[in-house]
């Protein structure tokens, strides 16, 4: 055993292979809120959930934690942390923070949680995890009757746990597993990390990102899985696949998988008879469960299969022989290009018609092939045809289309999953455009709210779609469709916004950075924003969306500037810098030069202050806009008399011999005049003074 | 309308034909103070006989002296009882011919170097005014940009439209 291994098997905390470049540094704790220390050299690999990594942490008080640090691509149910929160069972842990941080590792922000560390060490320690053989007394004295105490307590919540797994439960600190805990299921999307053994077939056949929000039915089955393991001495299975898991639980029942040839005592028998029933409505309830624990007799439910119908003779595909529509089913989608002959040479519908003759399986077939039709003569015809039959064979399956499964209550992290890691959207997108959802809800057995609710989104998202403009498209639906996305923004890579104060926060944190990007704003930001902060975004969406830079810029301005004020964030000195920068072309849209120099001296004034809502207030005064563009057009008008009159006096000056002339001809009979009274006045004057004569 | 418009001419024509004909009746009533003055004031008459110019202002200048010039004459003549001998002699008199002709040449000096002299100083005020053009035209462009000149082409909010955005 490596030090390493001995470590974590005791609980304590090994290097991080990822500081093996920092060797001989201690990494200084990151801190969450100001008060949560983690400590991202030292992991805790027993508390890692699927690929997300645990790291030891201190709670404000010195209190053991320990943190989960979530990746972009998974997103967590942070929409449940406060009802998880409100859970008062010891048999949990306990969460006592969750938030972003920037980890010091990748230095990027991350979204964690933090829990109590008092977990202890994995019951499975040592163990096969498959067939652990502890005695039925004692799992269902201590780690069963603490399993059942969390189910409760999350059920009063109205949440379901989703991560019931014996790889999920600790010893809290007993080996007698008096305080056994089962561990958190916060961090990862629902079911993520579940294997496929835990799942219900349904789930079970689906991408583990697409499983969509665990039920109470699913954590009644996984509980039902968890007891048999515990118990049994011996998994037959135990080298299964995931395929071979599922295609054994459809042929033979969960119940028959999973107990096997192995030795229960009855009463364990009956629990997991009613656990592990693979119809969901004849599942044991809750009440059911309570019911037995009591020692009652529950009332019987027969061991029944997910879908009981069964041809009398098989069908050939792929070279296999297929007794059931639902094997069937699964099996369709795998090659779509096979499905078309063997609908369209009516092969399928004769075994449906002769070997099965139900006929609400005939009708499924009638709609399916209806459905399909509407993509007739297309290149997506055979995927199409493949995904409807499948769903129309196996109403109780997932939806497959091409090479991937996914409930619809799971589509959003699917998609933000994609999104995010980049890979190829077009088979998402074909689903939505295609009403895929809309044909499963028909015939799906899990008729609820959430169905039809996820259906009207996936209908909302079709419009979205066929909305090419900035705000809507594919981006709105990634988070339409994932209400806990972070941005997935290749601008703010490095961080992890969840709202648009995060937004400001990350782009003041960008502000200072080498690399920051030319423009604050792109597709995925605005379809963000658009989604989780319609108030503060929609208004300024026609600005974003025109192509003139200045209304762009006067727009995020604006906006900035409201978010900073309603969620009264403080100054933000490198963004009111950053953007001050970028403000020419609002300015420039006053035609007056000295207008221009007195606003670019105000922003020059208020560019370190911090405030936008002072800035913006510069631009915030339309008349302004409007005085100018009057004085300007009364300055052409202006421009164009002076014209006017330079070349007709220049023309005057150069052509007109006599320029002046007529006016110094009207001056000389003017002062003709004058000298001609004067000389009458004078000479009347000197006659009448002398009485008579001539003055001649 | 038109009717008024074709009265006009034919009543001014008709009150010319009244004026002229007081006129005469005037002349010939007091014809001593006619001989004078239409002997007097010939080169007014020869001026405005031969003076193209639109206001006739050249008649003005050198009718005004030339009056000017006249009137100690005609003084004389009614001093002297108005009569047409009196008009007769004073007419023969060389020196009162060449005092009433060195007035209109007085007025017709007045006009040649006036004129010449104001023609000078407007011609300077229009090349000031030129350089006043030309700088208040700079002040303005470049206050308000070479767009408000109108000499480039502009967009709807009267910006260039080659206009780079930064």
């Amino acid at each position: 055993m490596t030090e390493d291994n001995k470590n974590q098997a005791a609980g304590e905390p090994v290097p991080d292979s990822k500081t093996d470049s920092l060797k001989g540094k201690a990494l200084a704790p990151v801190l969450l809120k100001g008060e949560i220390k983690i400590f991202p050299d030292k992991r805790l690999p027993i508390y890692d959930q699927g690929p997300l990594k645990a790291y030891q942490a201190l709670g404000k008080t010195g209190n053991k934690a320990f943190a989960l640090v979530c990746d972009k691509n998974l997103v967590p149910q942070a929409e449940i942390v406060h009802k998880y929160a409100g859970i008062t069972t010891p048999h949990l842990p306990k969460i006592i923070g969750c938030g972003v941080v920037e980890w010091s590792l990748d230095f990027k922000e991350h979204f964690v949680f933090v829990y109590e560390d008092k977990l202890g060490n994995p019951i499975t320690q040592g163990k096969n995890p498959h067939a652990m053989g502890l005695k039925p007394e004692l799992v269902l004295s201590t780690i069963f009757r603490n399993i059942i105490d969390v189910v409760l307590s999350m059920r009063d919540k109205g949440i379901a746990h989703g991560n019931i797994r014996v790889t999920n439960i600790f010893d809290g600190g007993s080996p007698t597993f008096e305080n056994a805990m089962l561990g958190e299921m916060l961090a990862t999307p629902s079911g993520y990390c579940q294997p496929v053994l835990y799942e219900t077939i349904s789930r079970g056949l689906c991408n583990p990102i697409g499983r969509g929000p665990a039920e109470l039915s699913d954590d009644i089955y996984a509980l039902g899985v968890t007891l048999a393991s515990l118990i049994r001495v011996s998994d037959s299975h135990e080298e299964f696949s995931d395929e071979e898991i599922l295609n054994a639980k459809i042929e033979m029942g969960s119940f028959n998988f999973i107990v096997g040839k192995s030795r229960f005592p009855a009463t364990i028998l009956e629990f997991l008879r009613g656990t592990l029933n693979d119809d969901m409505a004849m599942r044991w309830s809750f009440d059911d469960i309570m019911t037995w624990m009591e020692g009652r007799r529950v009332n019987a439910k027969q061991v029944g299969l997910a879908s009981t119908l069964k041809a009398s003779r098989p069908i050939d595909f792929m070279k296999k022989k297929f007794l059931k529509p639902q094997t069937l089913s699964i099996a369709i989608p795998k090659d779509p290009s096979m499905v078309v002959p063997l609908v369209e040479n009516g092969e399928l519908f004769l075994w449906l018609n002769r070997s099965i003759q139900d006929k609400e399986l005939e009708k499924r077939y009638d709609d399916a092939l209806g459905e399909s039709k509407k993509e007739s003569g297309s290149t997506v015809y055979a995927d199409r045809l493949a995904c409807t039959m499948s769903i129309a064979l196996g109403p109780d399956n997932p939806i497959f289309y091409k090479n991937i499964s996914f409930m619809p209550m799971g589509f959003g992290n699917f998609l933000a999953d994609t999104a995010c890691l980049k890979k190829d959207l077009g088979i998402l997108v074909d689903t939505i455009q295609m009403s895929i959802a809309s044909f499963w809800s028909k015939y799906t057995p899990y008729q609820n709210l959430n169905v039809t609710e996820i259906v009207n989104k996936l209908g909302n998202c079709q419009r979205f779609l066929s909305q090419p403009q900035i705000g809507s498209g594919l981006e709105r639906c990634i988070y339409y469709l994932s209400p806990n996305a972070p941005c997935f923004s290749e601008k703010l890579d490095m961080f992890y916004v969840r709202s648009a104060e995060d937004f400001l926060n990350s782009l003041e944190k960008l502000s200072t950075s080498k690399n920051r990007p030319e423009w604050f704003m792109d597709r995925h930001i605005i379809a963000f924003l658009s989604v989780r902060d319609k108030s503060a975004m929609e208004p300024y969406i026609p600005d974003f969306a025109a192509t003139e830079r200045h209304r762009q810029r006067l727009g995020a301005v604006k906006m900035f500037a409201a978010i900073q004020t309603r969620d009264k964030m403080g100054d933000l000195p490198g963004l009111s810098n950053w953007l001050s920068g970028m403000l020419d072309p609002i300015i420039d849209r006053y035609h007056d030069r000295e207008k221009r120099k007195r606003i670019k001296d105000q922003i020059l004034k208020l560019k370190d202050s911090g405030n936008l809502e002072k800035i913006a207030n510069i631009f915030a005064r339309p008349e302004e806009f409007q005085a100018d563009m009057k004085n300007y057009s009364e300055m052409m008008k202006h421009f164009q008399a002076l014209k006017r009159e330079y070349l007709n006096l220049d023309n005057q000056l150069i052509t007109n011999k006599n320029f002046g002339m007529e006016a110094g001809r009207q001056a000389a009979s003017l002062v003709s005049g004058i000298i001609a009274g004067i000389v009458v006045v004078v000479y009347l004057l000197v006659t009448m003074t002398k009485g008579s004569g001539s003055i001649f | 309308m038109a009717d008024e418009k074709k009265d006009k001419p034919k009543s001014k024509s008709g009150q010319s034909k009244i004026l002229t004909c007081a006129m005469a009746l005037t002349a010939v009533a007091l014809h001593p103070t006619t001989i004078i003055l239409f002997i007097g004031m010939m080169p007014t008459i020869v001026v405005r006989l031969t003076d193209k110019s639109k206001d006739r202002s050249r008649v003005l200048t050198v009718g005004f002296m030339n009056f000017a010039a006249c009137f100690p004459i005609w003084f004389q003549l009614v001093k002297g009882g108005h009569t047409f001998d009196v008009a007769l002699s004073l007419v023969a008199d060389p020196f009162n011919i060449v005092m009433m002709y060195a007035g209109a040449l007085i007025g017709y000096l007045i006009e040649w170097s006036l004129s010449g002299f104001i023609a000078g100083m407007m011609v300077q005020r229009g090349h000031k005014r030129l350089e006043a053009i030309k700088k208040t035209q700079d002040e303005i462009i470049e206050r308000w940009g070479r767009e408000v000149s109108g000499e480039i082409p502009l967009d709807i909010y009267g910006f260039p439209v080659e206009h780079k955005e930064k």
